[in-house]
């Protein structure tokens, strides 16, 4: 299944997610789903109550797992996942990895942001602690080719460029 | 793709100068603003877009963004609450193919 996002309904699920605000982001989350269709209502509610439930997070990352190889599985969507579900690991992999569906190369001659001294309570990786390199770090090699198709929307609807690269998780 | 950031910077800033008026200029301009992390200015950039073009949702969505990424949660709340008031079934689409980078939803 193919993540997808930019619209009003899932970008108020992740911001409940991030709040803490579980059923808020299970109601906006499936409404989302049931009208794009980018993923199932099952599966968003699956990964919404895994993040407050361990018992739940094996099968929210298994269907992460199947996700990160589908083809255009949008990278920062599946690292706020994993952050979210814990595996701080899987997310930074997934985000040293990008894919060509992701919109762009997180590791190919994009900024660099200055530092910022706020950190996550749970040991995510907050935004500014994340430096966009310009070449791969040492241990990484890029997988694929950096060119990227960059979508459009009517009149213009950047969204997709500008939409924040990992959100800080909230206490 | 290469980043070019520097060359659309004066683009961007030309376009603006060509038509100051122009919405989706200010609009794709706090787009390049918050890539180069920005963030000020690309709030007063969607800003200036929506105050062109108050009805777009498409800026409307946008601002949400821009207000997440200024760690301004409620009022990014407030603004896709808002885009969904002005109409309930907004939904940007995908317009590409997933092979090659759609996005939507």
């Amino acid at each position: 299944m193919i993540l997808a996002s930019s619209s009003p309904p899932f970008f108020l699920h992740r911001l409940d997610l991030m709040e803490g605000d579980l059923a808020g982001a299970e109601e906006w989350g499936r409404r989302w789903a049931a009208r794009t269709g980018s993923m199932t209502v099952e599966e968003i509610t699956l990964l919404t109550r895994a993040v407050g439930d361990e018992a739940l997070r094996p099968d929210a990352l298994g269907l992460l797992d199947d996700w990160e190889v589908a083809p255009g599985a949008r990278w920062h969507d599946l690292a706020f996942y994993r952050v979210l579900l814990g595996d701080n690991e899987g997310a930074i992999r997934v985000l040293s990895r990008g894919t060509p569906g992701g919109g762009e190369d997180p590791l190919r001659r994009a900024p660099v942001r200055p530092p910022r001294e706020s950190a996550c309570s749970n040991g995510a990786l907050p935004v500014g602690r994340i430096r966009v390199a310009a070449r791969p770090a040492a241990g990484l090699r890029m997988t694929h080719d950096p060119a990227v198709a960059v979508p459009l929307q009517d009149g213009g609807a950047p969204a997709h460029m500008i939409e924040p690269l990992l959100p800080v998780v909230g206490p | 793709m290469d980043w070019r950031w520097d060359e659309a910077e004066r683009e961007f800033l030309r376009a603006l100068e060509l038509n100051p008026e122009l919405p989706t200029a200010h609009q794709w301009y706090a787009a390049h603003q918050a890539k180069t992390f920005r963030p000020d200015e690309a709030r007063a950039s969607t800003l200036r877009a929506l105050e062109l073009d108050p009805l777009s949702l498409v800026i409307r969505n946008d601002l949400g963004l821009i207000h997440l990424i200024n760690r301004d949660f409620p009022e990014a709340r407030e603004a896709w609450l808002r885009a969904l008031a002005d109409d309930p079934g907004f939904i940007i689409p995908p317009l590409l193919p997933p092979s090659i980078g759609s996005d939507g939803g």
